[in-house]
């Protein structure tokens, strides 16, 4: 028998999240077939989102926001990220990390450099990163999220979280001297 | 403009142009199956008959659970033996937290239920296995005759006890840092920030130095965070904490199992002088102290799986 939980409470919050339902669904599906390039794969991942849209819909402001509209881009990626992972087809996602490769990173250097470069800069070095070190920075600095919450999220363990999050940093941090130079 | 604000808005222009790249509506080919529209049907509008729970109820009922928890708790942890250590260790005061339980207690336990006049207790059973003793309470039978026992099963200690916990209510002398020690903040365990938020429950590991900066850790939901002040002295919870203390140590321990599931040392310590026991490591020393969700018996016995040996420090 299937149990289902009252998440939304208000009527207020049940059009918002009709609203919200009826304006990206097919976006977020969209985003999450790019990544399991399943159908059935993908409506359980957009599902998942909604679920999790459904929890915090009343931290949602405007529907029509970029905000907003990335934010629900972003749940249904992650959940077919997480999908992904679970169907142990690891591909581009989820590459283990090297384990001798050299990850010192230098935290006060990475800021100095971010201090100088404009957010446009920094925003396209973000969407040049690979894959699974974008998704670890956006969630990181969009979400402020801690490496376990993104590990819950992304289904990875936490400690590939925190080296990607170090390697994502680096990354970032070189293209951003190559964009100066 | 804040670092951090930057790279958030960064973040954000990110996502949008990637979202702008997705295809109008009108482009995407794709009709909801019908297994998909049930389920989206039910989260919008719920059926009646299979609302079983509303939020209400659950916070009610979760409630309820916190409740027996934190009565129930203490009477699992009471009810079990510590039967990690050698008795006569224990009791003198020098416990060496051998891993090799089943060693110390045939090596320790017979001698010292039988007291020394070969008399038992009326708890313990006439075998010759040791595991008969495991878990009854043999407190008074101890070979060197003392009254003294260890507070090893009640929680209840008093504050001059060096196996104090966190319950005690009487506040902690002043330390002075017995040799200095920097903290370095590329030791900061990556993604922990700089954050003083709401915590719940926590136990705490430090050293006292003339370091620049004072680090609480924090257990919150079975990990670890970390929140860098540089305040004052306080009093939280009846434990002190100083400021300009740097870390030397982290714990994550799974709430549920209180497994030890990660844990650093950092590469300096400095002595700690205070009314809780003090554990070495390669030259380290910190302090750990368990609180009301972990006692200082889990503590210990966590220390002991990483090879930690406790000393006693002397005032």
């Amino acid at each position: 028998m299937l149990i289902y939980f009252a998440l939304i409470d208000t009527d207020g919050d049940r059009d918002k999240f009709v609203t919200l339902y009826e304006k990206y669904k097919k976006k977020m599906f969209y985003t999450a077939y790019s990544v399991l390039n399943d159908t059935y794969s993908a409506e359980d991942a957009v599902h998942e989102a909604f679920i999790a849209i459904a929890r915090n819909i009343d931290k949602i402001g405007d529907t029509d926001s970029n905000e907003t509209a990335a934010y629900v881009c972003r749940a249904a990626k992650n959940r077919a990220i997480n999908i992904l992972n679970a169907k142990k087809r690891e591909a581009e996602y989820g590459r283990p990390l090297n384990e001798d490769e050299d990850i010192a990173f230098d935290e006060p250097e990475f800021e100095r450099i971010c201090a100088e470069c404009e957010v446009s800069h920094i925003a396209e070095c973000i969407n040049r990163l690979q894959a699974p070190y974008r998704e670890v920075i956006v969630l990181r600095y969009l979400d402020d999220m801690s490496p376990h919450d993104i590990s819950d999220v992304l289904g990875r363990k936490p400690e590939t979280v925190k080296k990607q999050l170090l390697r994502g940093r680096k990354m970032l941090k070189e293209m951003l001297m190559g964009g100066r130079g | 403009m804040d670092i951090k604000e930057k790279l958030r808005l960064a973040a954000l222009q990110a996502e949008t142009e990637a979202v702008a790249l997705i295809p109008p509506d009108s482009e995407i080919d794709w009709t909801p199956s019908e297994a998909f529209n049930e389920k989206m049907n039910e989260l919008i509008e719920p059926k009646p008959k299979k609302r079983l729970f509303t939020i209400r109820r659950l916070s009610i009922f979760a409630a309820a659970v916190a409740v027996l928890a934190v009565f129930c708790i203490p009477v699992f942890m009471n009810s079990s033996e510590n039967t990690d250590g050698d008795p006569e260790h224990i009791h003198s005061g020098a416990f060496y937290g051998d891993h090799d339980n089943a060693s110390d207690i045939e090596s320790g336990y017979e001698s010292d239920i039988l007291g020394s006049n070969g008399q038992h207790t009326s708890d313990i059973s006439n075998s010759d296995s040791p595991d008969d003793y495991i878990g009854e309470d043999i407190s008074g039978d101890y070979t060197d005759g003392s009254d003294e026992s260890p507070e090893i099963d009640d929680g209840s200690v008093p504050c001059d006890d060096k196996y104090a916990d966190s319950s005690c209510e009487e506040a902690l002398p002043p330390v002075e840092a017995p040799k200095p020690f920097f903290y370095e903040p590329g030791y900061l365990p990556e993604g922990y920030t700089h954050s003083d938020s709401a915590v719940t429950q926590y136990f705490v590991v430090r050293t006292y130095s003339n370091g620049t900066d004072a680090v609480r850790l924090y257990y919150i939901n079975g990990e670890a965070d970390f929140s860098v002040f540089d305040g004052t002295r306080n009093n939280y919870n009846n434990l002190d904490y100083y400021s300009k203390v740097p870390m030397s140590a982290y714990f994550i321990i799974d709430e549920s199992t209180h497994e030890l599931k990660e844990y650093i040392f950092f590469p300096d310590g400095v002595e700690w002088n205070q009314n809780n026991v003090a554990w070495n490591n390669s030259g380290m020393t910190f302090a750990i102290m368990g609180n009301e969700n972990i006692s200082q018996e889990e503590i210990e016995k966590i220390a002991a799986s990483v090879n930690l040996e406790p000393k006693e420090l002397t005032e």
